[in-house]
């Protein structure tokens, strides 16, 4: 049996395809799971969204996926949420009402307030690096990422930022908290910049 | 800073590019998959794939080509034609569209809006809206340019945007393949009247078209396909051209 390099976690509402697309491309072999009874074999996790921060949270909490994620955690195996995936390591959202995250990260998803900027914040903005850090080792500093949301990850700790953007205010587009890491902006849609950093995360061991 | 976007748009009939003058007087244009491969070489900032096909109104056709383009295109790529249903949506996006593109069904399907918004978040839904100038206003219509809608463009953006619209793709058919420039009449009434990201498409045919688009108050991302495909144009080509006016394009 072949021995997958990652598990992207599928609550049905992802982005999938262009996930394990980006990471096939990189010579990896990713694990889509459906079901987070599989989460004790697998090496290290992506958590992919798109939607709403309460229908990921139901999803979540409804279906085991949330003890088998924190479970996962506690081992210090790497994990990467992306945007909503990334939101949902926060403690609370306030995307359609308040609802829970998984806690992972100190903070609250809170919808951008950008005076006379069209929201959603969509495009390629800039990633400034406020530290080094192995997840963005070959990048340059002030790259462009492509973002797509409404919602900023309003961190509790501001240790915990590694990078960040700013759209009418500056918020994190990159948070880790030792074996934990999120991006606002899709690495799998960020071509080559955004493929190093999926590399990057690949070869991260915390 | 964010920055500017050119966005090639790829329009499909029956599994061939082609492209169209007035929304009609189809033209092919070559292969969807070679084509979507140079422009993601090219680093195009994102790409716009529409199945105007008349014979077949489903997603069919799109789903079979999204899997390879998602293959090869490391960009985001948004998915229109033919949606109908909130579980085309889940398929399409399942299988690598990073968002939907509506049009007829935002007329006629406003809980569709909802649903999408809802389960996937307004940035996932971009609202097409084809316009055409008649007298001193314009006109919307749907079904790829075929059928006349009674409802105002004013009201029809300000319904779009209040149930939960993530951008606009607003189409000149006027303008469309004749490479004469946007209607930036059109883009400035409807800047005016919404909050949400607008990308202008229809008339691009020369840089000079892109610089009057891009210096337009509050257009941020302009969608082009004949300059692409009738010259010897490229994304790339075209960025380059227009150094030296200020505008920020991505760096990577």
């Amino acid at each position: 049996m072949t021995k997958f390099d990652v598990t992207v976690v599928d609550i049905g509402i992802s982005n999938i395809a262009s996930v394990t697309n980006a990471l096939v491309e990189l010579g990896f072999y990713p694990e889509v799971a459906d079901d987070p009874g599989r989460l004790g074999e697998c090496d290290r996790l992506i958590l992919p969204g798109n939607g709403s921060f309460r229908i990921g949270s139901e999803r979540l909490f409804k279906s085991f996926w949330a003890e088998a994620i924190c479970e996962f955690a506690e081992t210090k195996k790497p994990i990467l949420g992306i945007c909503l995936g990334m939101h949902l390591l926060a403690t609370s959202g306030e995307e359609d009402g308040y609802s829970v995250g998984l806690d992972l990260i100190p903070g609250v998803t809170r919808r951008i307030e950008a005076d006379g900027l069209r929201i959603p914040h969509v495009g390629w903005n800039t990633v400034t690096q406020l530290r080094d850090h192995f997840l963005f080792q070959g990048i340059k500093q002030d790259r462009d990422f492509y973002f797509s949301h409404s919602f900023f990850f309003d961190i509790k700790n501001g240790s915990d930022t590694l990078c960040e953007t700013s759209y009418g205010q500056t918020f994190s587009s990159v948070i880790q908290l030792e074996n934990i890491a999120g991006v606002q902006f899709h690495p799998e849609k960020s071509q080559k910049n955004g493929l190093r950093v999926l590399d990057q995360f690949m070869k991260w061991n915390f | 800073m964010l920055k500017k976007r050119l966005i090639p748009i790829m329009l499909l009939s029956d599994g061939r590019l082609i492209k169209t003058v007035n929304f009609s007087g189809e033209r092919d244009t070559g292969d969807p998959v070679q084509a979507a491969n140079v422009y993601s070489d090219q680093n195009a900032d994102e790409l716009v794939v529409l199945n105007i096909s008349r014979r077949e109104r489903t997603i069919d056709p799109i789903l079979k080509l999204l899997g390879e383009l998602s293959r090869n295109c490391f960009m985001p790529i948004s998915i229109g034609g033919g949606i109908r249903s909130i579980q085309d949506v889940r398929v399409l996006i399942k299988s690598g569209a990073d968002k939907v593109v509506v049009n007829s069904q935002a007329f006629r399907n406003s809980s569709l809006i909802a649903e999408i918004v809802s389960e996937f978040g307004s940035q996932a839904l971009i609202v097409s809206i084809d316009c055409m100038k008649m007298g001193k206003e314009w006109v919307c219509f749907s079904n790829c340019g075929s059928e006349r809608e009674s409802v105002s463009l004013s009201d029809h953006l300000e319904i779009s945007q209040n149930a939960g619209a993530g951008e606009f793709l607003i189409q000149s058919i006027d303008n469309d393949g004749a490479m004469l420039g946007l209607d930036l009449d059109l883009l400035r009434f409807v800047l005016g009247k919404v909050r949400i990201p607008v990308i202008g498409a229809g008339g691009i045919g020369n840089f000079h078209h892109l610089l009057e688009g891009y210096q337009t108050e509050g257009l941020d991302a302009i969608a082009a396909a004949s300059i692409f495909h009738f010259t010897d144009s490229n994304p790339l080509r075209a960025k380059a051209s227009l150094q030296g006016h200020h505008l920020n394009f991505k760096v990577i």
